[in-house]
């Protein structure tokens, strides 16, 4: 039988992706037969099995077992079940022949039965071969039998005739039916196929705001669930907005009207389940029928809350690059001019002027090589060379500049006989300083920080605490995203440009480090960073694995593929 | 101890080791289930398990607790495939518990030379001696599934010995694991055709356990052969193909191995 000719697709049906097939196949073929098998041996087990009688066996075990198991093969079918569901049939009722003899006529009406019904469920292949088995039973049943031929000869004779004559007649009534139904099911088969798949949320709406049809994507975008979305108004299921206009959908689809003025697509926004702004781009078109009426209404959306977070963000990001580009920039002006003005200045205070100037173009000097790394990150373009790496020695050198240049006292704390790990000198200096950097702005001067080291089994842990203000679990989440920033606007007390911690991570991930964070508003930060040690970074590359976590996970040996190796399959474990 | 207790406790010992081989099977394909998805090769394995070891289960409680008498030639054939067997299955509690799981024969030893010959003056033997026992009995329907099942037994033992051929011509040495394993199923072939001839010569009754058992044995001994052809064909999917816990080394294709197996280049 075609998938497609299986009724409602069960995309359609459940609006989600394909579920997997292979366990119903295999759970409904197993449970047929254990099921079939269960109540003949259950009922041979009786003293005698004639008590019971065919009829009952057949009533109260196969019919009910097959049942389900039938529902179960047209929900999910295919080939493997079809073949094991025919043998188990055939088997069964072969069994029954003997343990229930003298109910041989009733056998052979039932084993028609079963056959007709194959054949007209799996069509004319899989009717031969059932009439085939049946016969096979028949005539085995006459060998097995001991108490003596249960039919005439003519009956013999007879029965493969008639058995194949109705799977031929029942096969040929359902290739029928099949042809009639099978290219208009294709076809829905096929649409459903492509609402279900495409990424935007689709939604068909009757002229006057009902919807009826809502895929995937429309779920997940409206959070919606199809059942609850399908055949309600549109203004209750999408609360749309344009402008500072909320659509009303009830006399005709509003959304089409603004469309037809426009003749490009909307910017639309609703309120999103957490009470934010989510703006949508819509895209509408009316289904017209052959007098030009419209007959449906078919709305395209786009989720574009990512994009219009980022362009935000990016916004943000040139404002607080330009406010931090230019505090420097206007020190650096002031005193040169300041110099210039002041040519007889005497040598203390003209040293001071330039040692602001230096200072600031350090710092300038600093942002446009963040600036420049975050580039060089976007663009993929970190070259880095990953080699064992004596931390201890360049911890040291990285906070005793820093606290130099701060003013802040670094406590460095690395046992002696630290293992080597598996970094890029030059990344991992860089992530160290911009941790310290962040260590040294949110906190207070005067308070602790410390920077030590520790060795585990398959990495080296590299912690970077302070005892500043802290993060909020929000923070937290955030605090490793691409010009994100504590504190916003112009109340924020704190300069930089968000981009610090973002190349921390991205170097990080780049050496097949992890980089986490622990923190209480109050109570200080600490970073977390591991880099693995060598043998277990050559270990992770042997296993094809891409290192993005440096907890490696040892998977338990499996036995199915060291038995596939044992049978010489191709690609079997080695 | 006698004939009967002899064959009754190593059934008992074939038939603990194939059941819980099949648990071992269903706990992993359990595990591997949501990283590989379904595994065909798991399935039709634990179907062989499922049915070879009750079979044996059956076998030897009927013998020892109710009263069959148990054969000389089904003790012989037993004892016969048990070292394989039982080497085997070790080798498979060492893979499970992390071990290598094999063991390399370097070269072509004595003793995997002399195995041909072995099994030959062995089938020939046992040849004799059913003749010599009972001859050429009538046909019995309720020997039908012994018959599918020793064709099938010498089709999976054929593919079997067909890769550890392959195999040796391509790395040299042999795989103990895969000589055991090769080795048991066609002794267990011989093993059903033993059991089959016993209960024509009326030796061993056709019991329903038994019976139903062995019947579906046969679906499941094809089912296994459909599934091992199909992974050597590729035309189905399975966990060889899934990136996990081994690491996957080139191997010749069939027909290359196959051509220098032959002495041919291609």
């Amino acid at each position: 039988m075609d998938a497609t000719d299986a009724g409602p697709s069960p995309l359609a049906a459940t609006g989600g992706p394909a579920p997997s097939l292979d366990w119903a196949k295999s759970a409904a073929a197993l449970t047929r037969i254990v099921g079939g098998v269960a109540v003949v041996s259950a009922l041979s087990l009786l003293d005698e099995p004639r008590r019971v009688g065919f009829g009952y066996a057949v009533a109260f075990g196969w019919i009910p077992v097959a049942g389900l198991l039938e529902a179960v093969r047209r929900r999910w079918p295919g080939a493997v079940i079809d073949a094991t569901t025919l043998v188990a049939d055939v088997a069964f009722l072969f069994s029954v022949l003997i343990a229930f003899d003298g109910t041989a006529g009733t056998v052979l009406v039932a084993l028609t039965l079963v056959v007709g019904f194959h054949a007209y469920v799996g069509g004319r292949r899989r009717g031969l071969i059932g009439a085939a088995l049946a016969v096979a039973a028949v005539y085995g049943g006459e060998i097995v039998a001991e108490q003596g031929p249960a039919f005439s000869a003519f009956t013999l004779a007879l029965f493969p005739l008639v058995v194949g004559a109705i799977a031929v007649l029942a096969s040929a009534v359902e290739a029928e039916r099949t042809q009639l139904s099978g290219g208009l099911a294709r076809l829905r088969h096929k649409a459903d196929l492509i609402l279900t798949g495409v990424a935007e949320s689709v939604m068909v709406s009757s002229p006057r705001g009902r919807i009826r049809q809502w895929n995937s994507a429309a779920e997940r975008t409206f959070a919606c669930a199809r059942g609850d979305a399908v055949t309600k108004s549109c203004n209750d299921v999408l609360g749309l907005h344009y402008g500072v206009e909320e659509l009303d959908c009830s006399r005709g689809c509003a959304l089409l009207e603004a469309r037809l003025r426009t003749e490009d697509d909307l910017q639309v926004w609703r309120l999103g389940p957490t009470g934010d702004r989510q703006p949508l781009l819509a895209h509408v078109s009316p289904l017209l029928d052959d007098d030009g009426a419209v007959v449906e209404v078919v709305h395209s959306f786009r989720d574009i809350t990512a994009l219009m977070r980022a362009d935000e963000a990016k916004t943000m990001f040139l404002a607080t690059a330009t406010h931090e580009l230019k505090t420097p920039l206007t020190v650096i002006m002031g005193f040169t001019e300041f110099l210039q003005r002041q040519s007889d200045l005497p040598a203390p205070q003209r040293d001071e002027a330039l040692r602001s100037v230096h200072d600031r173009a350090r710092q300038l000097a600093g942002i446009v090589d963040r600036l420049l790394m975050t580039s060089r990150i976007e663009a993929g373009r970190i070259a880095l060379e990953l080699r064992p790496v004596l931390l201890g020695p360049m911890l040291a050198d990285v906070a005793g500049t820093l606290g130099a240049a701060t003013g802040r006292i670094i406590t460095v704390d690395v046992p002696p006989g630290l293992p080597v790990a598996y970094a890029d000198p030059q990344g991992f200096a860089t992530v160290v300083e911009h941790l310290l950097e962040n260590a040294v702005k949110y906190s207070e001067s005067g308070t602790p920080i410390t920077v030590s080291a520790e060795a585990a089994d398959e990495f080296v842990e590299v912690r970077v605490r302070d005892e500043g203000m802290g993060m909020t679990p929000a923070q937290i989440e955030h605090c490793f995203e691409r010009f994100w920033q504590g504190e916003t606007g112009d109340s924020r007390r704190f300069s930089g440009t968000g981009i610090g911690l973002y190349i921390v991570r991205s170097l990080a991930d780049a050496m097949r480090a992890s980089v986490t964070v622990e923190s209480a508003p109050g109570e200080g930060a600490t970073f977390r960073l591991r880099l693995l040690r060598p043998e277990a970074a050559d270990a992770l590359a042997a296993a094809g694995g891409d290192g993005e976590a440096p907890a490696l996970e040892r998977q338990e040996p499996s036995i199915i593929k060291e038995f596939m190796r044992q049978v010489g399959v191709p690609g079997g474990a080695a | 101890m006698t004939v009967s207790g002899w064959v009754g406790v190593l059934n008992l010992i074939l038939g603990s080791v194939y059941t819980s081989y099949g648990i071992m099977t269903i706990v992993d394909m359990k595990r591997g289930w949501r990283t590989h998805g379904f595994s065909h090769f798991g399935l039709a394995w634990i179907a062989m398990a499922f049915t070879c070891g009750p079979h044996h289960l059956v076998h030897g409680a009927h013998v020892l607790l109710e009263g069959r008498i148990g054969g000389p030639l089904d003790l012989a054939v037993v004892a016969f495939g048990f070292p394989a067997g039982v080497i085997w299955f070790l080798l498979r509690l060492e893979a499970v518990a992390g071990g290598p799981g094999d063991r390399r024969i370097q070269g072509t030893p004595a003793w995997v030379e002399s195995l041909p010959t072995v099994s030959g003056v062995y089938l020939a033997a046992l040849v004799t001696a059913v003749i010599g026992v009972g001859g050429a009995l009538p046909f019995r329907p309720a020997i039908t599934p012994q018959l599918f099942l020793i064709v099938l037994y010498a089709a999976i033992g054929a593919v079997l010995l067909r890769t550890q051929l392959i195999n040796h011509a391509f790395h040299g040495g042999w795989s103990l694991s895969g000589l055991a394993l090769t080795f048991v199923f066609p002794t267990c072939g011989i093993m059903h055709g033993i059991y089959a001839f016993y209960i024509v010569s009326g030796r061993y009754a056709a019991d329903w356990h038994g019976l139903w058992i062995d019947s579906i044995g046969v679906p499941a001994a094809a089912y296994f052969l459909w599934v091992v052809w199909s992974l050597h064909r590729g035309s189905i999917h399975d966990w060889n193909e899934a990136a996990g816990d081994t690491l996957v080394h080139e191997r010749p294709g069939d027909d290359e191995a196959g051509a220098d197996l032959l002495g041919v280049r291609i």
